[in-house]
């Protein structure tokens, strides 16, 4: 064959991976994470797996084989030409402070409720604002205790933050409760342990 | 019960540690998602955005709900963002329809469960507490593969035709 004949035919080859391979393929990228952290995705597709667990680690997959792809096969570049208005679209994180009472009321300490107000006054640029209030406790008694101990304080706190969340236009409809008991300790202690600081309030924005 | 819950919760108030009595009694607050219960809200959208469910269709608005087997779907130059009640965020690019198929979540013990599937379009993906409580208990299924969610950003492209 001619060089003239064989050129239509990579010509065409090439417009096929442009088109076929850039537009259409099936594709899956772990982000690297502004902490450093790298979190990880398995791919499975028929018998075959595909372990993902390195910033922009790839594959694409078909049906049957998940398909890994080399290392460097994804960059920032190519991620936000072909995923860019995902990621744009995605919502703010959620934030979340810690609040303690003064001596297990429900008056916030000073530091807390200055830590309330600079909350809510970073909240104006967020949409469609939801508050989560959790509750923990300290190690003391069960978790069949504790957990609605938990919830019941986080209500309690609700009741009273109520008119000051409706202040920066939060319903009280949008304000929703948990119970978290003795998990997720903010002070690690033994069990049956009394530790003033575990018995918090955690508000989360989202 | 919200009276027995109001009351119990008042006199909880003013004593951070109650009788185990009240504790009994509140151990029977429900603690699951109900079948009707929102979960997720619409917290970003541009251009033209649809959620269907038992094939009635609304539009999807900024602080509008999201439920258990709704489909959203984005036109051309269009995008959706959702925040979900485990902190999972999910969000769609143009032409993208994704299935909210299985979502359930403890939020005292954190454990649940998360299945969407991408039919076609790209999907950005921050996973929440649900994944980080129990990993790979998020799944996203696309017309060719399954991926287990053990954490926490990623991007999905699906080449899938319409449904």
């Amino acid at each position: 064959m001619s060089p003239r004949r064989i050129g239509p035919a990579v010509l065409a080859g090439v417009l096929v991976l442009l088109c076929g391979c850039a537009a259409n393929r099936n594709l899956v990228v772990v982000l690297p994470e502004r902490d450093g952290h790298v979190g990880a995705v398995v791919v499975q597709a028929g018998d075959t797996k595909a372990l993902l667990n390195a910033g922009y680690a790839a594959a694409a997959p078909s049906a049957g084989a998940a398909r890994p792809l080399p290392p460097g096969s994804l960059n920032d570049a190519k991620i936000k030409r072909l995923f860019g208005d995902a990621l744009a679209a995605l919502p703010e994180p959620p934030i979340s402070q810690n609040l303690f009472f003064d001596n297990d009321s429900l008056d916030l300490t000073p530091e807390s409720a200055a830590a309330l107000r600079t909350l809510l006054d970073s909240l104006k640029a967020r949409k469609a604002v939801e508050i989560v209030l959790t509750g923990y406790t300290d190690t003391k008694g069960t978790d069949n205790y504790n957990d609605p101990l938990s919830l019941e304080r986080a209500k309690a706190v609700r009741e009273k933050l109520a008119p000051v969340l409706a202040q920066y236009g939060i319903a009280a409809d949008a304000i929703t409760v948990a119970g978290r008991g003795k998990r997720d300790l903010l002070i690690e202690t033994p069990d049956q342990t009394d530790e003033p600081r575990n018995r918090r309030l955690e508000i989360t924005v989202r | 019960m919200p009276n027995l819950a109001q009351r119990v919760g008042a006199r909880a108030a003013g004593r951070w540690m109650g009788s185990a009595l009240f504790a009994a009694a509140l151990a029977l607050a429900p603690l699951a998602a109900r079948a009707d219960e929102a979960i997720g809200r619409i917290k970003t959208a541009t251009g033209a955005v649809t959620i269907t469910q038992s094939g009635k269709t609304r539009p999807g608005v900024v602080g509008g709900p999201v439920y258990r087997s709704d489909t959203v779907a984005t036109a051309a130059h269009s995008s959706v963002g959702i925040t979900f009640v485990d902190n999972s965020l999910l969000a769609l690019g143009p032409f993208s329809r994704l299935r909210l198929d299985e979502f359930k979540f403890n939020t005292t013990t954190h454990e649940g469960l998360f299945d969407v599937t991408l039919k076609r379009g790209t999907l950005a993906v921050k996973s929440g507490q649900i994944v980080k409580q129990t990993p790979e208990a998020m799944r996203v299924r696309t017309p060719v593969a399954v991926l287990g969610v053990r954490g926490t950003e990623f991007v999905v492209r699906a080449a899938g035709k319409e449904d």
